[in-house]
């Protein structure tokens, strides 16, 4: 589903991430840990396509790095949902229409965007704020919206970049709970933390960045296995 | 683009206009000022060239006949006269006819006329030329072919006050151009740094649109039509302090014109083209692709 062969990327001299070679299968939830700096957050732009590798090649769903023109790139983003530590809402627009953006973007009808809007809204149990500005809602709640945004689209990966680094720790539990519950129901999570303690704890596979390369203890594809769905 | 499309664009265009009323202000005023400054620029061009050509019109060649010219001279010059390249009407002007003008010319002096006997005015011709045929160096070859022919007495076109004019003309041309291209890059550098202050807090918007999937198109589009709008804006307020500007001088001055309903349009495309081009300039530093 998501595969990242022998990927490297350098900004001029600065070698951010070098020979990067790992798979994430239907379903998989999977960390990505290192220290600040490792190169986490760039192999998710590089997997987002915001940046292309300067070597290698990344492939999303049907898509490959080194085929995608200008005008695929947006296709091969809404096929992967992102979570920011930030959280990146419109703040001066209601939660609805910040989860509903995407749908109306692929031209979905109001009908399907309204449902959906719901279900997903449901899920991460805001039903009861569609109607408020992002702007007025704790951290907590942004994020949760931040991760219904995502999801909405039905993605094939959820990309979460440090999603409880500006969250205290009860909130920050709730929604890496979210986020499994999120991965029980089949959608695949990749998840770039420097909480190691948590994601060994997980018992999800884990691979460790350290100055832009994969550690040799780290896994870079899991046979697969079947995953439970609610 | 199906309805949930163009709904996104028009919600985004409605976002757009509600995030701050006062923050478009600043931008329509702004362009407004610089839209007026323009149109006065074309405004004074305009008149310019109608004057420019009313005092062509005057530029024409008198031909004089000899006071012994007959019929036969009379038709064999109106023919030959016809046929010059760059005429484009003859009149014959009789001695009686001559005589009555230069009356009428005199007004309340016509009794000086009294005391002259007989008609001192000869016929002659009256050539109207083309435009293009309205400059020192085309009248003066016509004049040429014209003098030395059987019949003639003089040929005249007022050497002096065509070749001063000919010189204004180019000198106007050429200052007007000069401040045409100077104002007209003006505009747009008011314009494109106007949209960039009033595209600068979308920043975080255009982000998001750009995580979520949207396509440039998408992300553009109702950016351009809000610029097109602020322009369109600008262009209407620029376009009331130019008819304010010329009923005040039309009240000193007069024969001064304003835009027609073409112009009035033109003015408003112009105003909402360039909104539109500045929000695209400015567009492009938030819109970057992927680098290697």
């Amino acid at each position: 589903m998501v595969s990242l062969t022998n990927v490297s990327k350098s900004y001029g001299d600065i070698v951010a991430v070098q020979g990067v070679t790992f798979r994430i299968l239907r379903g998989e939830y999977v960390f990505l840990i290192g220290p600040s700096g490792a190169g986490k957050t760039t192999v998710l732009r590089l997997i987002h396509h915001d940046e292309r590798p300067t070597s290698g090649t990344i492939e999303v769903g049907e898509f490959r790095s080194d085929r995608v023109r200008g005008k695929q790139a947006p296709r091969l983003r809404r096929l992967v949902g992102f979570v920011y530590q930030d959280f990146r809402l419109i703040g001066d627009r209601s939660v609805h229409e910040n989860v509903a953006l995407v749908l109306r973007i692929v031209g979905a009808p109001r009908r399907t965007i309204d449902k959906r809007v719901k279900e997903v809204m449901a899920e991460v149990g805001l039903l009861g704020r569609m109607r408020d500005r992002a702007s007025d809602l704790s951290g907590g709640e942004m994020q949760r919206v931040a991760i219904a945004r995502a999801l909405v689209n039905q993605p094939l990966l959820l990309l979460a970049d440090e999603p409880t680094g500006n969250l205290d720790p009860e909130t920050a539990r709730e929604i890496y709970d979210l986020l499994a519950r999120v991965n029980v129901r089949g959608t695949a999570v990749l998840l770039a933390t420097h909480d190691q303690a948590r994601a060994h704890a997980s018992g999800h596979r884990v691979l460790r960045l350290e100055r832009g390369r994969l550690a040799p203890d780290s896994a870079p594809a899991e046979p697969p296995r079947a995953v439970v769905r609610a | 683009m199906n309805s949930t499309k163009l709904e996104h664009v028009l919600r985004e265009l409605g976002h757009g206009f509600r995030r701050s009323l006062r923050s478009h202000l600043a931008p329509v005023v702004l362009m407004g000022i610089a839209l007026f400054v323009f149109g006065l620029f074309l405004l004074g061009t305009s008149n310019l060239q109608r004057v420019i050509q009313a005092a062509q019109e005057k530029v024409g060649i008198t031909v004089y006949l000899r006071d012994d010219a007959g019929e036969a001279d009379r038709t064999r010059l109106t023919d030959l006269l016809g046929k010059l390249g760059g005429v484009r009407a003859v009149r014959y002007v009789s001695e009686d006819e001559a005589l009555e003008n230069f009356r009428r010319t005199l007004g309340g002096r016509a009794y000086l006329l009294e005391g002259v006997e007989g008609n001192p005015l000869p016929a002659s011709f009256e050539l109207e030329l083309y435009d293009d045929w309205k400059t020192l160096e085309r009248i003066r070859s016509l004049v040429s072919e014209v003098e030395w022919q059987g019949g003639v007495e003089s040929v005249v076109f007022g050497e002096s006050w065509v070749g001063k004019l000919e010189r204004w003309i180019y000198f106007f041309v050429a200052v007007d151009l000069f401040f045409g291209i100077v104002l007209g890059v003006a505009t747009v550098l008011v314009v494109e740094n106007t949209m960039k202050l009033a595209m600068a807090d979308r920043k975080d918007t255009i982000e998001v649109l750009r995580i979520v999937g949207a396509t440039p198109g998408q992300i553009r589009l109702p950016y351009l039509l809000e610029g097109a709008l602020l322009g369109l804006g600008a262009a209407a307020l620029a376009l009331l302090l130019l008819s304010e500007s010329h009923r005040f001088a039309s009240e000193r001055l007069s024969g001064i014109l304003f835009l027609g309903p073409g112009g009035v349009v033109l003015f408003c495309c112009i105003g909402a083209g360039l909104g539109a081009a500045g929000t695209l300039l400015s567009l492009r530093r938030y819109m970057r692709m992927p680098r290697s």
